[in-house]
């Protein structure tokens, strides 16, 4: 585990835009990308970066020209990027110059600078990365995958009339049997750890590794709260915050780029693998067959997955996750009102990718990869914690398919009406809240909503019963599919007509 | 739930369409094939309505606070009613369901008014076991009246079938199955055998009289 730890985090390392602290990105300028022309009082004009510009960031204009009048560079601008950098979902962004500043022109070494979101300071340290990795895995996610273990058998012991797993206790500590799963990992711990003869080693012990490591790196790419500004958490955000107190935000995103969710479709398609290497490498017949399911059903679903979030990215305009939170569906309305979250606009993207999802995590009632009451699955030659880390991943699924429906469908960490500096009740006034105030209420709305989603997950693992092997397939292509082409038709009208 | 009172089409095989008879002789018919309705098809309603019954049970486990079956064994007032869930789980070591009357349980031997085992290793008890688990070495008794009492009276309680032949057979009421107890866990297979000092231990005094009270009892009585 400690290998696969260390390199997770080299991957992080090496795949975050921003992980060297000392690194100032320049940047073309000018509508065309050419240098920045002569600017004056209340000129605009574009400037086009190499990197994504995101709400809050830091641009910095340097003309070059030196002149200084009254102890003032007039020539040095920091401007904060507005929203529209990410809502359009091109790397560029207005600005605009104001008379603060003076009369200045430029000269022909004119560049624009997007600073780095790493600064020197501690809090470029808690923005980096692989910190802000660890993070999110040690604090929400595992923790939640492992609660999830108990969850699912309180959950439908409770729907089954039963009381469940209730006794596992230090002492008289009890917590409602909360500590099974202390018991469990101990248990999966202190197991032998067999390994049958005729294996092949060096894959079955890989292949537990390859079904988490990708879950666990496709959590980078989800915004799991908002951008925090430590310079001004005991603040009530200003509608005009200047450059002091934006220093050194911390996103609490870690890896945005461009193609977002492609990045989650990509990797998490690797963990697959993970399965199909365990079927294969176990010599074993049953979990053979459970590793070819686990690949068929992963390849017609994976298909159907992808397209049903088309739709939303048309809406957006965008596939970054964190600029799908951060503006919702329509320019026109607060990405904090619950109206305009993509639930309301994609309701048939939602449930087809809900449904993909599932089917995705190889969980009731798609377990054919698994497939307990006819061929256990392809883990079936696994014990203790090699096959405890199959489980965790298996859980981990959840959570991340959780994450990301609250992400693009729910909102993500918005709080219904609370914006940056408060709440806002159209017509009813104003509450401010002071920013770390509302930075904690929108990470606890982010899992918050994550909890829900997973604990539907829950509802719908021991609800509906399994799919047949040919159900599955029907599912698939001669349903799911036809709607989501047809839905992203739909959508695309939608937005040709009426939002163009 | 509702759906097992609503009547059910009953049906012997598929519904024939259409009959008739080929050249050859041969008769041929057209079923119809049931295929589900496209609204079952496509899972939505169906699984609405499965979330409707599961979220309810759901709803009701986690908020009642008294547990049903716990619960409804000592409910009194029909007001309480409201506030019991459907768990029926009993949590066994703390709370026992109880048993009926007639559950047999682990032997005891019975005794005499005073102290002595009433058995008289007549060997009526381990000729109709049908799993031989009955062991009775007989041995002279000393009591005046009384020709014979069980020296070893051994019953291995991991082949007894819980039958209760043992009971009906015996003429003295000496063995009986009415203590209401598990055979319990052992660690050995040696400890699973009661002998005949743990069987006394749990015995009672038998009024019952020896012997049985013979073929005159009605105009003795």
């Amino acid at each position: 585990m400690n290998k696969l730890v260390i390199l997770l985090c080299l991957i992080l390392a090496a795949c975050s835009g921003g992980g060297d602290p000392a690194s100032v990105k320049a940047v073309d300028c000018g509508p065309n990308g050419d240098k920045l022309p002569a600017l004056n009082v209340g000129d605009t004009g574009f400037v086009r970066s190499s990197v994504v510009v995101h709400p809050g960031d830091l641009v910095k204009i340097t003309t070059g020209d030196t002149a200084v009048e009254g102890g003032h560079n007039y020539a040095d601008k920091t401007v904060k990027a507005p929203a529209l950098a990410v809502t359009s979902g091109i790397k560029c962004f207005k600005f605009e110059t104001t008379g603060e500043y003076g009369v200045h022109t430029a000269t022909d070494n004119a560049t624009v600078y997007v600073r780095s979101s790493i600064s020197e300071t501690i809090f470029g340290i808690l923005d980096f990365p692989a910190l802000k990795w660890a993070f999110l895995v040690l604090v929400l996610v595992m923790p939640l995958a492992s609660l999830l273990t108990w969850a699912e058998r309180r959950q439908s012991a409770m729907m089954q009339d039963r009381l469940g797993p209730n006794r596992a206790n230090i002492g008289p500590i009890k917590l409602k049997g909360i500590l099974h799963f202390v018991a469990d990992a101990l248990k999966m711990i202190f197991k032998e750890d067999f390994i049958p003869a005729n294996v092949h080693k060096g894959l079955f012990a890989l292949a537990p590794l390859i079904a988490i490591a990708p879950v666990l790196i496709a959590f980078c790419i989800i915004p799991f709260g908002p951008t925090v500004y430590p310079h001004v958490v005991t603040q009530v955000m200003p509608v005009t915050p200047d450059q002091a107190q934006l220093a050194d935000s911390i996103r609490m995103q870690i890896f945005s780029s461009d193609f977002g969710l492609i990045f989650y479709f990509a990797v998490l398609t690797l963990a697959n693998y993970g399965g199909t290497i365990a079927g294969w490498a176990s010599y074993n017949k049953w979990a053979l067959l459970g590793g070819l399911r686990s690949s068929s059903q992963m390849m017609s679903y994976e298909v159907s997955m992808g397209l049903s979030l088309v739709g939303a990215f048309l809406i957006c305009g965008t596939l970054e996750p964190g600029a799908i939170v951060a503006n919702g569906a329509s320019e026109t309305m607060s990405a904090a009102n619950p109206l305009n979250w993509l639930w309301l606009w994609q309701p048939v993207g939602l449930v087809l990718f809900f449904t993909a999802a599932i089917a995705e995590t190889k969980r009731a009632p798609f377990d054919i990869p698994e497939g307990e009451p006819e061929i256990i699955g392809y883990f079936v030659e696994y014990s203790g914690m090699r096959w405890g880390i199959f489980f965790l991943a298996e859980f981990i699924e959840v959570v991340f398919i959780a994450a990301v429906v609250t992400t693009v469908f729910f909102g993500g960490w918005q709080v219904p009406f609370l914006e940056a500096d408060g709440f806002h009740f159209s017509g009813l006034g104003w509450a401010p809240l002071p920013h770390g105030i509302v930075a904690l209420l929108q990470f606890a709305a982010f899992g918050l909503k994550v909890v829900l989603l997973c604990w539907f997950q829950l509802m719908v693992r021991w609800t509906l019963p399994r799919f047949r092997a040919d159900q599955l397939m029907n599912l698939g292509w001669k349903i799911l599919l036809p709607t989501s082409l047809a839905w992203i038709m739909f959508t695309a009208l939608i937005k040709l007509i009426f939002m163009a | 739930m509702s759906a097992a009172h609503e009547p059910v089409e009953e049906t012997s095989g598929p519904k024939i369409v259409a009959e008739h008879t080929t050249s050859a002789g041969k008769t041929v018919r057209s079923v119809q094939v049931m295929r589900p309705s496209a609204a079952d098809s496509t899972f939505l309603a169906a699984g609405a309505k499965g979330f409707g019954v599961t979220l309810k049970h759901f709803a009701k486990n986690l908020f009642l606070p008294l547990r049903g079956k716990a619960a409804r064994a000592k409910a009194g007032a029909p007001g309480d009613l409201s506030w019991i869930n459907e768990i029926e789980t009993v949590q066994y070591p703390e709370e026992k369901v109880t048993y009926p009357e007639r559950f047999r349980g682990l032997h005891r031997l019975t005794l005499r008014d005073d102290g002595a085992v009433r058995c008289v290793a007549c060997m009526c008890c381990p000729t109709v076991c049908p799993a031989h688990c009955i062991t009775i070495i007989p041995e002279e008794s000393d009591s005046k009246g009384i020709e014979k009492r069980p020296a070893v009276f051994e019953i291995d309680e991991l082949r007894c079938v819980v039958c209760g032949l043992c009971v009906e057979a015996c003429p003295c009421d000496a063995i009986r199955m009415d203590t209401g107890l598990h055979a319990g866990p052992v660690e050995d297979r040696g400890d699973a055998i009661e002998t005949k000092d743990s069987m006394l231990n749990r015995g009672i005094k038998s009024i019952a009289k020896q012997g049985g009270a013979g073929p005159n009892w009605r105009s003795e009585k």
